[in-house]
């Protein structure tokens, strides 16, 4: 509880998190050109997919963050609930755009990789796909709800029920292959059924997923110390209006 | 110069120019927001400090 208090506090936040916000986002951008960089000049075709396995390096770890990044906001917006700590509102705001760029991601990737292998670019009927649209409209209603609220606090509270509420979407997606027809196929990562096989699949997954956690950590902090910064200047902007 | 790929050329670029356009725009608008809250806050404080300028009026 006495971590928690502590992290909670918005002073303590900003004077720890810089060096960390910069060194995340650097990191994260590092991996990520390096692992682009082998995806399209080094790593050789798969051979079952061909080049098209090329676009799996970048789809999966972007469906991964997107299902991830869900659940660190939707556990933000659970303390922002309960304990009304303003720095876990903040924490779950700022995620909320990261998140659905890497959801957005996770579609057009997908869908570009579909029409090659399944002859298709969309497939509405198929469950996984249409959850993870779903996923995307979460997360835009979840920062809408943000700009159309009058008051903070109100937007905090109605966000975090939002945000809880379609955390139920998370395993309704992952569980989707398994529990009805699907065209997405089933989950094989871990399995000798995965369709991309080469030796540089785990060093290629690796390099993304890491190179994404870093870019969601350096940037989620970023947009967290904007978000203090503009709570402090509004406060300001507030006390000069009524004190003159 | 882009990378010989025997086949799925257009989808593979396509698919890498989508990752390299979404998240570097992701990157450069949180840099440039939290930059100019900085930077907004930093002239609101500055003003605040500033001490008032003497009023002019009959001795």
């Amino acid at each position: 509880m006495d971590a928690l208090s502590a992290f909670s506090n918005p002073h303590k936040f900003m004077a720890v998190s810089k060096p960390f916000a910069w060194g995340f986002t650097i990191l994260g951008v590092a991996m990520v050109t390096w692992g682009i960089y082998q995806g399209l000049y080094v790593v050789p075709p798969d051979y079952q997919q061909g080049d098209a396995a090329k676009i799996m390096f970048v789809h999966v770890p972007s469906s991964w963050l997107s299902l991830f990044i869900y659940l660190f906001m939707a556990g933000a917006s659970f303390i922002s609930f309960v304990w009304r700590s303003p720095l876990a509102d903040i924490c779950a705001k700022s995620c909320a755009p990261i998140g659905a760029v890497f959801t957005a991601l996770c579609l057009i990737t997908g869908s570009i990789w579909g029409k090659p292998m399944w002859g298709t670019w969309f497939e509405w009927t198929d469950p996984r796909i249409a959850l993870v649209v779903v996923l995307l409209f979460v997360y835009v209603a979840y920062m809408a709800i943000w700009s159309v609220m009058e008051t903070q606090q109100k937007a905090a509270r109605a966000a975090a029920i939002l945000c809880m509420v379609g955390a139920i979407n998370l395993p309704l997606i992952h569980y989707s292959v398994e529990w009805w027809n699907s065209l997405h196929q089933a989950s094989s990562f871990m399995s000798d059924k995965s369709m991309t096989s080469s030796a540089y699949k785990w060093p290629m997954y690796l390099t993304f997923t890491l190179g994404y956690l870093s870019l969601f950590g350096g940037l989620t902090l970023l947009n967290m110390r904007a978000e203090v910064y503009q709570r402090r200047a509004e406060m300001l902007s507030q006390r000069k209006m009524v004190f003159g | 110069m882009l990378p010989e790929v025997a086949k799925y050329g257009p989808y593979i670029y396509s698919a890498y120019g989508v990752a390299i356009v979404s998240l570097a725009g992701i990157v450069i608008w949180t840099v440039i927001r939290s930059i100019n809250a900085k930077k907004k806050l930093d002239a609101l404080e500055a003003a605040e400090l500033k001490p008032d300028a003497p009023k002019a009026g009959p001795q």
